[in-house]
């Protein structure tokens, strides 16, 4: 009995036991008598005679069991990874039943019961992969097939009498949404680069440098994003009314314009501080070699520097990336676009399906750019290992 | 009286201390010496219950160390690592009442020990006590080891490759004034290193060891002279051992009666107190196969020849 | 000398600090200048709080939700840095560092439909936010403190809880500050967003001028929600550095 006790992983029996509960007292499903009215909880033996269901139901036993009791990560990843995607089938089947004798403007909408499972399971199949050790390329291939094989499921139409798929349907530039906030990502992010990195490589030659603009970068940083997007419509839309033309061109006091401009200076701090500090990490001895062997400067930035240099200059991308995809979505509050703009609009509607159409995306996209920037800084570090 | 009975620690299938019987007189310095990974510091470790032997009793003064609780036990016994570990928060001063502040002295006990301890090691307490260990020197550092180590007067001190990261000349500074305070205050230490010229310069009994194992253990002299074939007489040397024997006595031991020899007003001298090796040395240097011996006052008190340090080095039979 | 040296420590954050009190007591005496940026008819200062009230409530949502974390933060740090909480690790610090890409402002929008509008869901958002930081910061804090400090604070006979107080904690100190530095000023920005779902503070001040076209609000909520973040930032920093032990 002890030594069963001892074996038992302490992370995996604390997640296990709080799915458990989770399954079973909080309702996986909500039914809505329409959009904006809260929900009635469906309490789980209404689900439960689901043939899907009944699938279901044993493998998330068998992988609270094996996140407790077993040692062997791949098999605890791959049953609570099944277990997910049962579980969306299940509930996707589980929709026409419960709505059979239903209003029309009735709707089927996700319970706190399934976001608790999925951030529950989601966590147990983050350590079973933390724990596996994998190659950074393959571990992002596992991710994205998964990821893939979940919008596989959405996309069949499985999930379209749930409320969140319907409030897509109703959403028809949801994509260009999508579009419009990776390009206020990439094109704040892109002339950050240019100027920030040269600047970076000029604070790390000249301590002088580094002590006039270090600081004022980093003020920079403190200012809260709203009043920054505030600040800086002042003087672009004074701007724009003393000269007409420009606001033909897209700058004024409200839309892209102050929220490029914002990102663009929020962006400068970790690119130019972290390309700063993976110049000043450069061993000297390397660097002395360097020019020992005859490399001119120009030679000895690109060949030898900048490579060398790299993981520290792209965590700071990571920073930036991760940061602007979310401050975009507070941009969508000064009419900027993208999918803050479904935050807000549903914010202001109190409609929940529309924020999560607009968080779930953003969450997701920050998550891809965090993981995709991991990979590489493991797979830079590889190669100058 | 330090006994370590059969002692055996295990880690996994490894044993990194097999079967260790020694015995440390009180007031000795043992040193255990060995290359890194032979165990030296594991038993160390195992006497103030930093780690627990698989089997095997350690005995302090007849009294087996499991009987108190190993914090109570840590307290009664001095202990000073490799990289010092000084509390970089913490000035001199409260780094070295640390124990005694741990034992609840009172306040007046602990200023007047810590005076008393930057006096035994000659800083100025005027400017050392309320420094940061940032800002000390490596060998400053490593004096203020030694003094958090020895404040609440222990009887037994645990000294880990204490100088193991000073420059020679520190070093050898250091490894003198603490033989003088061993002297002085009469404790025990046990010291571990790799070095094999501070064994012989410090301790009363030196303890080899190799994979876990005790290979050897006798008196500095007795290990130069028969030292057990293989790791041991490696360790101490081929014909180097000539130089290290000679090291281990002070001229007094082998001078004659001054009146032995012609010395005259060129005859260069040397102080009793300096050992053989030094004075061999001088011979060599100053190309003269005597040479005066001189008191602490500076009077001439003998004569030493070249003669009498050869036949000491002589090879053993 | 010594004055002088004071002045050029505090001076910064003196001229903040009166900025600040003039724009929230004195806001009445600003109307000529903000006048030009206000639309015809409309009010040139927010009258619908007081300005002291609205910097009180963004504060107080600040330090509620910040000092809840850091308390639970650091536990938490403590426990999984501990051979009891070894499971827990390595999920714990991929979770810290995967969770801070976490835009700030879904957090408050997922907060939303898990409590309905007012203080509450921006509280939880501050909250959930603000952990982050102060967890990952502490664990690397105490993961800095060197192991032969370590290793010399058991030889010496301090017990567990001795060397957590008396070593352990002041060392991790510095970090354990940048880490709630971080985190208030996060907490400052993710209040005056909070401001939409309907928090007191002043985000409302610029929300209103946003939506009533009315830069005149929108500058003088702005200024004061950044001065209030550069003092706040510029006093932590300066708790770091006396704790820093070099």
């Amino acid at each position: 009995m002890l030594s069963v006790l001892r074996r038992v992983d302490r992370l995996g029996l604390t997640l296990s036991l709080a799915s458990a509960l989770a399954l079973v007292l909080l309702p996986l499903v909500n039914l809505q008598p329409n959009r904006i009215l809260p929900g009635q909880g469906v309490a789980l033996s209404q689900l439960w005679q689901q043939n899907s269901f009944l699938i279901f139901l044993p493998l998330f036993l068998l992988a609270l069991l094996s996140a407790t009791f077993s040692r062997w990560l791949w098999p605890r990843l791959m049953i609570s990874a099944a277990a997910l995607l049962l579980l969306i089938i299940a509930l996707g089947n589980s929709t026409t039943l419960l709505l059979e004798d239903q209003p029309p403007f009735a709707r089927v909408s996700l319970g706190s019961g399934f976001w608790t499972l999925l951030l529950l399971l989601g966590l147990l199949m983050t350590d079973a992969l933390i724990k596996l050790k994998m190659a950074p390329l393959p571990r992002l291939a596992l991710v994205a097939i998964y990821l893939g094989a979940i919008f596989a499921l959405l996309a069949s139409g499985l999930w379209d009498q749930i409320s969140l798929m319907l409030e897509y349907h109703n959403q028809e530039r949801f994509w260009q949404q999508g579009g419009r906030h990776l390009v206020l990502v990439a094109g704040s992010i892109l002339p950050a680069l240019l100027i920030g990195v040269p600047l970076g490589i000029r604070c790390h030659r000249s301590p002088r440098v580094r002590a006039a603009i270090l600081p004022v970068l980093s003020l920079l940083q403190t200012i809260p994003s709203l009043a920054m997007f505030g600040l800086l419509m002042i003087p672009l839309s004074l701007l724009a009314t003393s000269f007409p033309l420009l606001s033909e061109f897209g700058i004024r006091g409200i839309g892209a314009a102050p929220a490029l401009l914002a990102l663009f200076l929020y962006s400068l701090l970790p690119i130019v501080s972290n390309t700063a500090a993976g110049f000043d990490g450069l061993d000297p001895a390397v660097l002395q070699a360097a020019k020992g062997m005859g490399m001119s400067r120009r030679q000895r930035l690109w060949q030898v520097e900048l490579p060398l240099a790299l993981p520290v200059m792209l965590s700071g991308l990571r920073i930036v990336l991760t940061m602007n995809i979310g401050l975009v979505a507070v941009a969508g509050l000064i009419g900027g676009g993208g999918y803050g703009t479904y935050i807000f609009q549903g914010l202001g509607q109190t409609a929940t399906d529309l924020v999560l159409l607009g968080t779930l995306p953003t969450i997701l996209l920050a998550f891809i750019a965090a993981m995709a920037i991991d990979t590489l800084i493991a797979l830079t570090q590889r190669e100058t290992r | 009286m330090i006994e370590l009975n059969n002692l055996t620690r295990s880690f996994g299938d490894h044993k990194a201390v097999d079967n260790l019987n020694l015995k440390v007189e009180t007031g000795e310095i043992c040193a255990l010496i060995g290359t890194s990974g032979c165990g030296k510091s594991t038993t160390l470790k195992m006497i103030n219950r930093l780690i627990e032997p698989s089997s095997g009793t350690v005995l302090i003064d007849g009294e087996d160390i499991r009987n108190q609780p190993p914090e109570q036990l840590r307290r009664k016994i001095g202990y000073a690592i490799q990289g010092v570990g000084l509390f970089p928060h913490r000035s001199v001063y409260e780094n070295i009442a640390t124990v005694p502040r741990l034992l609840g002295w009172s306040s007046e006990q602990i200023d007047a020990r810590v005076h008393e301890l930057l006096d035994l090691l000659k800083m100025d307490f005027d400017s050392f006590a309320h420094r940061k260990p940032s800002r000390l020197s490596g060998g400053e550092q490593q004096r203020i080891g030694v003094a958090r180590a020895l404040a609440a007067k222990p009887d037994l001190m645990l000294m880990d490759e204490p100088f193991g990261a000073l420059d020679p000349l520190t070093r050898e500074r250091l490894q003198l004034e603490l033989k003088q305070i061993q002297k002085l205050l009469g404790i025990t230490i046990i010291l571990v290193t790799h070095d094999i010229e501070e064994a012989i310069r410090l301790a009363d009994r030196i303890a080899v060891m190799d994979g876990g194992k005790l290979l050897q253990q006798a008196t500095p002299e007795e290990l130069l002279r028969n030292p057990r074939e293989g790791f041991v007489s490696n360790l101490v040397g081929g014909e180097e051992r000539a130089l290290r024997l000679l090291s281990l006595r002070s001229i007094s031991d082998l001078m004659e009666p001054a009146e032995c020899f012609e010395l005259n007003a060129a005859t260069p001298s040397i102080e009793a107190s300096a050992t053989l090796r030094d004075a061999l040395a001088r011979q060599i240097w100053q190309q003269s196969p005597v040479l005066r011996v001189t008191g602490e006052n500076g009077d001439t008190c003998g004569a030493i020849s070249m003669e009498r340090l050869l036949s000491l080095g002589q090879r053993p039979e | 000398m010594k004055f002088q040296q004071q002045l050029r420590n505090w001076g910064g954050s003196l001229v903040i600090l009166c900025l600040l009190l003039y724009l929230t007591l004195g806001a009445d005496s600003l109307e000529p200048l903000l006048r030009p940026l206000a639309p015809e008819n409309a009010p040139a200062i927010y009258a619908r709080n007081s300005f002291i009230d609205l910097v009180g409530w963004h504060l107080l949502l600040v330090l509620i939700a910040i000092s809840t974390a850091a308390v639970i933060a650091i536990l938490a740090a403590l426990f999984v840095s501990r051979p009891a909480g070894a499971d827990f690790l390595p999920l714990a610090r991929s979770l810290a560092n995967l969770g801070q890409t976490l835009p700030p402002v879904a957090v408050l929008a997922l907060a939303v439909p898990a409590v309905g509008f007012g203080s509450w869901p921006t509280l939880i958002a501050l909250f959930l936010y603000g952990l982050l930081p102060i967890f990952e910061n502490t664990l690397a804090g105490l993961g800095s403190v060197p192991t032969t400090v370590k290793d010399a604070a058991r030889g010496l006979g301090m017990s567990p809880l001795q060397r957590f107080w008396q070593v352990e904690l002041p060392l991790a100190l510095p970090l354990i500050i940048t880490g709630i530095r971080l985190s208030v000023i996060i907490s400052i920005g993710t209040a005056t967003i909070g401001s939409t779902v309907a928090a007191k503070g002043l985000g409302e001040v610029i929300i209103a001028g946003i939506l009533t076209d009315n830069l005149a609000f929108v500058l003088h909520g702005g200024l004061i929600v950044a001065l209030m973040a550069m003092l706040l930032d510029g006093l932590f920093v300066k708790l770091e550095r006396r704790f820093a032990t070099a």
